[in-house]
């Protein structure tokens, strides 16, 4: 019996240390206020984002709710992987009952065959947190983690050390009243509303390495096709949208052509819209030095421009 | 599935409640089963060349005790054989003995040599006759672990064939030893006479024991994840481009390099002898500090015993016993050479076990000159052993004083890490390219940590000084251990809270620095072999 006591004591010294881990290590992002904003608005929202950080840093849910008449969110993270985007929209079709029209914003890396692409651990648990069925949440930690990675779920701190500055910086955050008050606190990624984030420190040009490839990971296709049927099957209106790049960055994706040929194909075949907002007929009047964060991201001014495009597109 | 997955804990948790709750008769059965479906697990394919191996080893060994049991009952029948009657029988009976040994021994390695000696083999007889351009590939899938578990069960039949052990009559016990999973993939090779009769006993669950076990498991994760895993990049990006990297960067990855393998090789070790700890089965230990070795030939009894004893055991003492070695001896005996006498046979003998090694470790060219490399440092130590003693009595040079083993230890492990570095670069021009560039410029540039830690860097500097921590804390345990012996076992007899201490530091350790892929299926170094 005392052996079972000590046994016990220990596991629960060591479930402490892993709460005081995760609270001092997992950084403070932008999630925090998401969930949230979410968890209050998602039985109205009948417009849902989805898409990667391209989406999140482009798709102001407001200007959508002002200019299209619709109650509109995004909910879209950074580093979303397609296979990710699949089961949240699987959950949210569970758990929002108003959901009418889903944007679902595609990204050219996400579809392009890389030995470094791999679904980020940080970024799969910020999704996983989003979810709102048990069943959603089950599927999800089966599909996207494996047993094998299913231990960050509990032990989340492991993927996020960087330095003993940032822990430090990172408690003092997460013990501010701001914090508490679902207010933004970190200087580098302000939230507005409705899921949006808008930063404009300056980011890194993201590398290059795989930008001489060009043949398309079928897996990917294969979500993306899955994401488009979940839609025409649950009656959803889908609209996808590719959002722009740096000219820049544009001249380097070799096989950016057949991508979009594909991407374009694929949701034409299941009766969605697509439309690539690198080829629109403003997309000049786009600056690469004033309406980006870097070579990927539009900043807040990029974003309002982007977002007059996108509505007359998809108001039409 | 490896050993740090998270899927082999809960395969290993099931097994250890199927092992200790179902009757203590079963418990051998369970082990079987378990280590059939860890092999099918790890391997992603049926365990059909194991088992084969296994048949071929249980046939042989029981065809040598039928062998000899009809020998003896001839024997014990016939109470008027005449003593030459006798030895003849005996002669006879020893012929087919030894036919037996060698069609197994012949079925056995060429199984080996089929996976894992043919694609190389055919590759470079490609080349030679055609030219590289026209090489065809023969793509084998090797079976998992299958150096080691064929060298486990050529020791058995050998063992066997000298009659040292008696053959196992149940095939299914004899598939136990061939495939217990705590050795399979990386051994230690055991001995059937230590080894089956741990596998096949009887025993109720001790909390001593897996308390101890569970400690010597989180001490080979921090040595694994934490030390050879946040070590790997570095390492890899040097020996892929050493032209890139400084002459001291070179050296400090050469170093690193010998941390790198110690610690991943011993740090699998201590798991695998951890789980086997929790099921109360006590595997040989496989090193022994080799870094404190003072010279190549101690580290050798210290650095992967296992093999260096089967080697000694099967090769070396048959080789030095056979009748041609011994020929060898007696014609410079003829001659009044008399020192060369003892030790030709025993230096030629020395050559084909290092040759052997290193075939054993790869069928290549590299792995080849590591292994003579290895051989000759032996033989040279030993042949002028008393020129060294001299040269030392005429400096004053005491052997017991610290400094001078010292010396000697570092001595040993700078040999040691040149030798096994040599074999991470991709090519011989790659090495000589890292010569080049350590004599060019052996001095550092810079003090900064993205300089001295290249590629390691990326993952953080935080890594950096887990990883830092890590090697000084398995410097400390191996100093620790080296005075006063194992370092678990007494920790297990102190307080509790001191126990439970140890293991959360060393469980969150491993959870914050550790440098392997989220999803832990990064593999171990010897795993390869």
């Amino acid at each position: 019996m005392k052996r079972i006591l000590k046994l016990l004591l220990c596991i629960l010294l060591a479930a402490a240390i892993t709460g005081v881990l995760n609270f001092a290590i997992i950084p403070v992002n932008y999630n925090h206020i998401f969930l949230h904003q979410w968890k209050a608005q998602y039985a109205e929202t009948d417009t849902i984002v989805l898409g990667d950080s391209l989406t999140l840093r482009s798709v102001q849910p407001s200007i959508m709710d002002r200019e299209m008449g619709v109650c509109a969110f995004n909910t879209a993270t950074a580093q979303q992987d397609i296979r990710c985007t699949f089961y949240y929209l699987k959950d949210i079709l569970a758990s929002c009952p108003k959901i009418q029209t889903v944007y679902l914003g595609v990204d050219y890396w996400n579809f392009i065959i890389s030995k470094k692409r791999k679904p980020s651990v940080p970024a799969s648990l910020i999704v996983f947190d989003r979810l709102q069925t048990l069943r959603g949440r089950a599927e999800y930690a089966h599909n996207m983690f494996s047993l094998d990675a299913s231990w960050n779920i509990i032990f989340r701190f492991r993927n996020n050390l960087d330095s003993v500055y940032s822990v430090a910086e990172n408690v003092r955050n997460k013990l501010s009243p701001a914090y508490r008050r679902f207010e933004a606190v970190s200087e580098h990624d302000y939230n507005t509303d409705k899921g949006y984030a808008y930063s404009d420190a300056v980011g890194t040009n993201l590398d290059n390495d795989s930008h001489d490839l060009t043949r398309l990971d079928e897996e990917s296709l294969r979500y993306y096709a899955d994401i488009l049927d979940l839609c025409r099957e649950a009656g959803v209106r889908t609209c996808v949208f590719q959002s722009p790049y740096t000219k820049e960055r544009l001249s380097l994706f070799q096989g950016y052509d057949n991508y979009q040929t594909t991407v374009r194909e694929i949701a034409e075949s299941r009766g969605a819209q697509f439309y690539d907002f690198n080829m629109h007929p403003l997309r000049e009047t786009l600056d690469d030095a004033s309406c980006f964060k870097d070579a990927a991201h539009l900043n807040y001014t990029g974003s309002c421009i982007f977002m007059k495009w996108f509505c007359t597109v998809f108001s039409a | 599935m490896t050993f740090i997955s998270f899927s082999f804990l809960i395969f290993f948790l099931v097994l250890a409640l199927l092992y200790y709750l179902l009757p203590k008769k079963c418990q051998w059965v369970i082990l079987l089963c378990g280590s059939y479906l860890f092999y099918f697990l790890a391997s992603e394919k049926l365990p059909v060349y194991m088992l084969m191996t296994t048949a071929v080893i249980y046939g042989g060994t029981m065809w040598i005790g039928r062998i000899d049991k009809k020998l003896k009952d001839r024997i014990a029948a016939d109470a008027d054989l005449t003593r030459d009657g006798k030895k003849e029988l005996k002669k006879a009976a020893e012929r087919k003995r030894k036919a037996v040994l060698i069609l197994s021994l012949c079925i056995n390695f060429g199984l080996l040599a089929v996976f894992k000696y043919l694609p190389a083999a055919s590759r470079t007889v490609q080349t030679m006759l055609f030219g590289a351009a026209s090489v065809h590939e023969i793509r084998l899938l090797m079976p998992l672990g299958i150096s080691f578990y064929t060298f486990q069960s050529t020791g058995y039949i050998v063992d066997v064939f000298r009659k040292k052990v008696q053959p196992e009559r149940n095939f299914f016990k004899t598939a136990l030893f061939v495939s217990y999973f705590a050795q399979i993939v990386q051994g230690p090779i055991g001995r059937f006479q230590e080894l089956a009769p741990q596998l096949f006993a009887e025993r109720s669950f001790s909390f001593e024991r897996a308390k101890e076990g569970a400690l010597l498991i989180l001490w080979g994760f921090l040595k694994k994840l934490v030390v050879a895993d946040n070590l790997a990049p570095m390492i890899t990006a040097i020996a892929a481009d050493s032209a890139s990297y400084g002459g001291f960067q070179i050296f400090l990855g050469m170093c690193l390099y010998g941390v790198r393998l110690y610690a991943d090789f011993s740090g699998y070790m201590d798991i695998a002898m951890g789980f086997s700890k929790i099921l109360g089965i006590e595997l040989a230990p496989n090193f022994k500090r080799p870094y404190f070795s003072t010279s190549v030939i101690e580290f050798w009894r210290r650095w992967h015993i296992s093999l260096c004893q089967w080697f000694r055991d099967y090769v070396f003492y048959s080789l030095i016993t056979s009748k041609r070695f011994q020929a060898i001896g007696k014609k410079l005996r003829a001659k009044n050479y008399r020192k060369a006498a003892i030790n030709v046979p025993s230096f030629i003998a020395t050559i084909i076990v290092w040759f052997l090694t290193g075939l054993w470790h790869e069928a290549s060219a590299r792995e080849i000159c590591w292994g003579l490399m290895n051989g000759c440092i032996m033989v040279f130590s030993l042949q002028f052993k008393d020129v060294y003693a001299a040269i030392r009595s005429k400096l004053h040079i005491s052997e017991k004083k610290f400094w001078f083993r010292v010396f000697q230890m570092a001595r040993t492990f700078l040999i040691m890490s040149a030798l096994n570095f040599m074999c991470e670069f991709p090519s011989v021009r790659a090495f000589g390219q890292s010569v080049v560039q350590f004599v060019k410029n052996p001095l550092p540039t810079s003090i900064a940590a993205s300089y001295i830690f290249p590629e390691t860097i990326d993952a953080g500097l935080f890594k950096v000084i887990g990883m830092g921590l890590g090697i000084l804390a398995m410097f400390v345990y191996s100093v620790i251990e080296e005075k006063h012996g194992a370092i678990f076992p007494k920790l297990c007899r102190r307080h509790w809270i001191l126990q439970t201490t140890v293991a959360l530091a060393l469980l969150f350790a491993v959870l914050l620095f550790d440098g392997s892929s989220s999803d832990l299926t990064a593999g171990f170094m010897y795993a390869q072999f």
